[in-house]
């Protein structure tokens, strides 16, 4: 008996984000739901096996720099069209992307147009058309590759159609364009389509359900890969990978996978994680006291930027891939600016591979680009560079500060800036925050507001010593140099590392108790290996990046 | 980067209208247009303006509210405009307060043009900010280039939007002076012919767009809906804007010799110009400024003014003199616009009597993220529907200020938010 399609509308109730909810993970098939998962691996009767569940997928738009890639790769031109048209900026919260998974305001969609309009008269047509001829066959083709490129899965023959219909106005009066300019148009169009603006490359393919989740079809697979490790569309390969259904299997997810963090466009976006995640993506807005620190400029800036990039990008690629090596090493690329900051001898404007001195700069956090944005404008900030460590490498909340805050005492009240935390933190009203954060931030005392090192403030020896509660032991150290190398072999660390990277890899936080086991799977794996580039992998074959629950309201065609 | 000015004579004699109605465009193309502009019928004819700018990190309430008596430092740029300023003491984000937000400053754009919260730090607003309100309402008679321009100046680093389309819907800001130069004045440099065929093909595409986004939504959840939803009324706004660009009349139009550098001192100078001959022009009638973000962000200097300090730091030092410098400075820029449309004469009188400019905050004083009380100043009478020159102590929701200047603009709603309906009956005439 053949099934016929029939629209389900799924009614669950919703699920808050923030708040815990218990969610009922079922091993095996549900018999609401007509047969399972063709992937032996996933959902089998194996008590040992990773629940099946995993949180829903937002329809959510491009952010710049991934639209930016997106258009280069799609029309082989050279444009960075979120700069150009100066995009309102993405705005970032704990990954949640909430501007992009929002909704869209009229400025944007403006933008987009102008962006659109440009990018078509730049696109490489010569590349772009399957054909020779100007006829309406050959327009035909053009969508359909063009298309499928573009929104990255086959068009339904109603898109076809009107696409097809639109080149047809285009041709005919009163715009008359040329079969060149009326591809030109057609591209301009599809540019700006939802289809191209946002990650959601539902197709008429037939939704696989699963224990109450839809597994991705084999172009949403192709897609959340391309965004995650490279911040653009799927190449060729993938696209044909998903046209033979050759993303069905985990095994088969993992070799593109693999195949893709090979790839130099994979370096970037891999390296930017630590920019966001460590929040000094933020760094060229940032403005501090000239009058203590005349040469934080934008070139300065830049470069604090380039160096922790390529940092990053030399250990994960070019190095031993280890998260340890990340928060150890003392070897680093500097110009002659960021030499006068690390007091090393460089000439040039270009950044080069040199030795600092150890017991100064060791790793991401002892780096210019990190101690300056979590730097206060004149001076060290024990309390912004200890919250954002609290939040982001133990992954713990911080609850709100208090109604009233007192007056920190400038440095002429006397003592060092520590000294000057501990009075205002000593407040009842302070402690209870401060306690847990402020230790952690004053072992980069020996940093001030832009990263240079000092052994005196405010005419004071520095006091940079320090305890910390890490893996249920205090742990005590004296500096960011022994603090860097207590969090890179910290367990509680790296299992809040894995589900950072679980975050930008879904671009969303983890969807109540939804993603655990993905969660829980990943860190296990990783706080044994170290091993980031397996981090990855293995985010990209687990539940969460496969299956996705539906959302409220959504027809799914069975 | 300085681009002169140019000026923007524009006579088109294409009918746009024939044109979308050649391409089988729909019927939301074409709303109810005239021909001619149709201004408020108040002051001789002149349309009435409003701006609604807000600031952050807290005021001097006391030297704020001792502007009428001669004395306030920080309002000393707008003493030459005295008798067109009202300051309000008094009113603060009631609705916050009344949620348990009272101390959450830091979070309150979302409610400062609404007069609503949903709550958290990352709320929304639960209905549409005032000037969206306005715009909407003179959209209905008067189809202008620019219904609503929403600006900010590093406004875009850690918080919300105070403009709201709709529930849950912000309005983004233009924070580019480049950008914002491009975006009113740049097609005047181009010929007549080529500019039709802009426009026409423009108006093609978004009707594609028009049918496309619907398509899109079908089999979406409800909370996606509602993106592809906001996205399409994007989309026919800019398709009833495409009409009324072309559709502008004779009345001439000088872009500003404008420094459209990205660093801050320029680029309050270039956006505060250009949003003055924009509301000269009639390109808009209705806009927002957000001057510098909310959130709590670090990393934000004055060092043209002398101040080195971070600008949060420094507002939880309390009323300092630096503090009260960049204050002084704040105003100075707002300054810039009142005297570029005062300089305009309107009938008997300027630009600035025909606008309403309204100064709030996100919070009340810097160190204390206190949202129970703010101080707003008003300047122009809107076209002669506000008394002025008044030193007013209230004791109410800001509801009442959002709603008085939505009843000034001509549109009689009892509220604007979430709670606390009525007006400032001293303010109306």
């Amino acid at each position: 008996m053949v099934n016929k399609p029939r629209a389900v509308v799924i009614k669950h109730r919703r699920q808050r984000t923030i708040k815990v909810v218990i969610f009922t993970s079922m091993v095996t098939c549900s018999g609401l739901f007509s047969g399972c998962g063709s992937d032996p691996e996933i959902g089998g009767e194996d008590p040992n096996a990773v629940a099946l569940t995993a949180g829903p997928m937002p329809l959510r738009r491009l952010n710049s720099r991934e639209y930016d890639n997106t258009v280069q790769d799609l029309l082989y031109v050279d444009m960075q069209p979120s700069r150009d048209f100066q995009f309102a900026a993405d705005l970032y919260g704990e990954f949640t992307y909430p501007a992009l998974s929002g909704t869209i305001s009229t400025l944007e969609v403006r933008k987009y147009q102008d962006a659109a309009q440009a990018l078509a008269s730049e696109a490489d047509l010569n590349r772009l058309k399957p054909c020779n001829t100007t006829d309406e066959n050959c327009a035909a083709q053009f969508i359909e590759t063009f298309g499928t490129r573009a929104y990255r899965r086959p068009l339904s023959t109603d898109e076809q159609s009107q696409l097809l219909g639109f080149y047809r106005a285009t041709r005919a009066q009163p715009l008359n364009l040329g079969f060149d300019d009326s591809l030109r148009v057609v591209i301009e169009a599809m540019l700006q389509s939802p289809a191209f603006l946002y990650r959601w490359e539902l197709g008429a393919e037939v939704a696989q359900l699963n224990n109450n989740l839809i597994r991705l079809n084999g172009y949403e697979v192709a897609s959340r890969l391309s965004y995650f490790i490279w911040r653009s569309m799927p190449d060729s390969a993938l696209l044909q990978a998903a046209a033979a259904n050759h993303l069905s299997t985990k095994a088969e997810v993992e070799a593109q996978a693999r195949r893709m963090l090979n790839s130099a466009k994979s370096r970037e976006p891999v390296a930017s994680f630590f920019e966001y995640w460590l929040t000094y993506s933020d760094l060229m807005n940032i403005e501090k006291d000239i009058t203590a620190y005349p040469n934080f400029n934008r070139d300065l800036k830049q470069a604090m930027l380039a160096e922790s990039r390529m940092f990053v990008e030399n250990i994960i690629f070019d190095g031993d891939g280890r998260f340890r090596s990340l928060f150890t090493r003392s070897e680093s690329f500097i110009n002659s600016g960021l030499g006068d900051i690390y007091d090393a001898n460089v000439v040039g404007e270009q950044l080069q591979a040199m030795s600092l001195n150890s017991t100064e700069r060791s790793g991401l956090l002892t780096m210019a680009a990190f101690l300056a944005d979590k730097g206060g404008a004149d001076g060290s900030n024990p309390a912004l560079r200890g919250s954002t460590l609290y939040r982001k490498m133990l992954c713990k909340p911080l609850p709100p500060p208090p109604n009233v805050i007192p007056a920190l005492d400038p440095p002429s009240a006397g003592g060092t800036t520590r000294d000057r935390f501990e009075t205002h933190t000593g407040n009842p009203c302070a402690s209870a925050c401060h306690a847990l954060f402020d230790p952690i931030g004053f072992a980069f005392e020996n940093y001030d507001g832009i990263g240079q090192f000092r052994n005196l403030d405010n005419g004071i020896r520095v006091d940079a010593s320090s305890t910390l509660v890490l893996d249920g032991a205090a742990q005590s150290f004296d500096g960011a140099v022994a603090l860097s190398d207590i969090l890179a072999d910290s367990s509680e660390v790296k299992a809040c590392f894995a589900r950072q990277w679980l975050r930008y890899a879904l671009d969303r936080n983890e969807y109540g108790e939804a993603d655990e086991p993905s969660v829980d799977q990943i860190a296990e794996a990783f706080v044994t290996s170290g091993d980031i580039k397996e981090l990855i992998i293995d985010i990209t074959t687990s539940h969460s990046f496969l299956y996705r629950q539906p959302s409220t309201g959504e027809v799914l065609q069975l | 980067m300085i681009i002169k000015g140019k000026n923007l004579k524009s006579d088109l004699k294409y009918s746009r209208r024939e044109i979308l109605r050649k391409l089988g465009a729909s019927v939301a193309c074409m709303p109810l247009i005239h021909a001619d502009r149709l201004f408020a019928q108040v002051n001789g004819g002149f349309p009435q303006r409003m701006v609604c700018v807000t600031m952050n990190n807290g005021n001097n309430p006391n030297d704020f509210h001792r502007f009428h008596s001669g004395d306030s430092y920080a309002l000393q740029p707008l003493v030459p405009w005295k008798s067109k300023v009202t300051t309000i003491k008094g009113l603060g984000l009631k609705v916050m307060v009344d949620q348990g937000q009272r101390w959450d400053g830091h979070y309150s754009h979302p409610c400062a043009l609404t007069g609503s919260h949903t709550g958290g730090n990352f709320g929304s607003s639960e209905n549409a900010s005032v000037d969206q309100m306005v715009s909407d309402h003179i959209a209905k008679s008067v189809n202008l280039t620019r219904p609503l321009l929403n600006l900010g100046v590093r406004s875009e680093r850690d918080g919300q939007q105070t403009s709201w389309k709709a529930a849950a819907q912000p309005n983004r800001n233009e924070v580019s002076s480049a950008s914002l130069y491009s975006d009113l004045f740049s097609s005047a440099a181009v010929p007549s012919l080529v500019l039709d065929e802009a426009m026409a093909r423009k108006a093609s595409v978004l009707d594609f767009l028009g049918r496309d986004l619907e398509r899109f939504s079908g089999r979406l959840g409800s909370e996606d809906k509602n993106k592809i939803q906001a996205h399409l009324t994007s989309i026919r706004e800019l398709e009833v804007q495409l009409q009324a660009s072309t559709d502008a009349s004779a009345s001439s139009c000088q872009a500003p010799e404008v420094d459209t550098a990205i660093e801050v001192p320029a680029r309050m100078d270039a956006m505060f110009k250009m949003l003055a001959v924009a509301l000269k022009c009639d390109y808009t009638r209705v806009a927002t400024m957000e001057l510098y973000d909310n959130g709590g962000g670090n990393g934000n200097t004055f060092p043209w003014i002398g101040v080195n300090s971070d600008y949060h730091m420094l507002a939880h030092g309390g009323q300092s003199a630096d503090k009260a410098k960049v204050d002084q400075w704040l105003f100075a820029q707002v300054a810039i616009l009142l005297k570029e449309l005062d300089g305009a004469m309107e009938g008997s009188g300027s630009a600035l009597d025909n606008c309403v400019i309204s100064i709030g905050n996100d919070m009340n004083t810097g160190d204390s993220h206190d949202v129970s009380l703010i101080n707003y100043a008003l300047i122009g009478s809107a076209g002669g529907a506000l008394n002025t020159g008044m030193a007013l102590n209230l004791n109410g929701a800001h509801n009442l200020l959002l709603t008085t200047l939505a009843n000034a603009m001509g549109l009689a709603t009892s509220r604007v938010g979430a709670k606390y309906s009525g007006n400032i009956s001293q303010l109306l005439t």
